[in-house]
């Protein structure tokens, strides 16, 4: 599920990590060119240079936040429309990450590209 | 006096150059690119591939100029001080000159749409045997 922040920025969830070959296969590109560069460096955008919340908040915080929902308000990035459902995402999903997006990401037909990349959907 | 609030910031643009054995259709771009029609992805290509045909207008045939002609004077704005071409591009273009290519070139604009922008800030270059893109050199 992909969620807006921002009109640049997305919050993800996934239950689990694509692998680096299954999100360029996903995404169509061939080996060693520029498409592919593109792509890797997509994935490393999302999956080697971004938090992942659950993980910060499991590690981090969790003493002195009780919920997750506490420590995601403390968290301005997170939209409002979300935290009613937060707490039952933190039990759904192992990746809970919030990234910027690339310009040819941006705004709504970009998020439903990266939806289709991670094999999820763009929240309504 | 006016105040403005906000971020204030100066368009930049990226000189490309493309030399081509083909006409550069959007097969052969995507070709160039590593990209499926399929891919998810083909839409941002599909636009920057008008963008670059926008940019480029007609291909310039290089077996047309002169051999008396320096290379920094073959194309209009390519090789003046606001974008200078490097030794490697005078080889390129020397060897393409002798191959019969044709060359596409002009400008991105980071003022136009979002995916042009995003590639006009990039800086990369492409090869295959029909084409070589070279989006290294930009201008501010």
């Amino acid at each position: 599920m992909i969620y807006f922040t921002a009109s640049t920025a997305v919050l993800v969830f996934l239950k689990s990590q694509p692998t680096r070959e299954q999100f360029l296969r996903r995404a169509g590109v061939r080996k060693n060119t520029y498409a592919a560069e593109l792509m890797n460096d997509l994935y490393n955008d999302i999956f080697v240079h971004s938090r992942n919340l659950r993980e910060d908040y499991l590690k981090y915080y969790k003493i002195e936040y009780p919920k997750f929902s506490k420590f995601a308000d403390a968290f301005s990035s997170v939209p409002e429309s979300i935290m009613p459902r937060i707490d039952d995402y933190f039990q759904s999903y192992g990746f809970i990450i919030h990234f910027r997006v690339p310009g040819y990401l941006e705004e709504e037909t970009g998020a439903k590209k990266l939806a289709h990349l991670l094999n999820t959907k763009l929240a309504k | 006096m006016k105040i403005r609030a906000g971020f204030v910031s100066n368009s930049s643009s990226t000189s490309f150059l493309i030399l081509a054995a083909e006409d550069l259709t959007r097969e052969n771009f995507f070709n160039l690119m590593g990209i499926s029609p399929k891919s998810p992805l083909a839409d941002v290509f599909r636009e920057l591939h008008e963008a670059l045909l926008d940019g480029a207008g007609a291909p310039v045939d290089l077996q047309k100029i002169d051999d008396s002609v320096p290379v920094t004077q073959w194309l209009d704005g390519f090789g003046d001080e606001r974008s200078p071409i490097s030794p490697r591009m005078v080889e390129k273009l020397q060897d393409a000159k002798k191959r019969g290519l044709k060359v596409y070139y002009g400008s991105l604009d980071s003022e136009s749409s979002q995916t042009e922008t995003f590639f006009c800030c990039d800086s990369f270059e492409a090869e295959n045997e029909k084409f070589y893109f070279n989006a290294l050199e930009c201008a501010w």
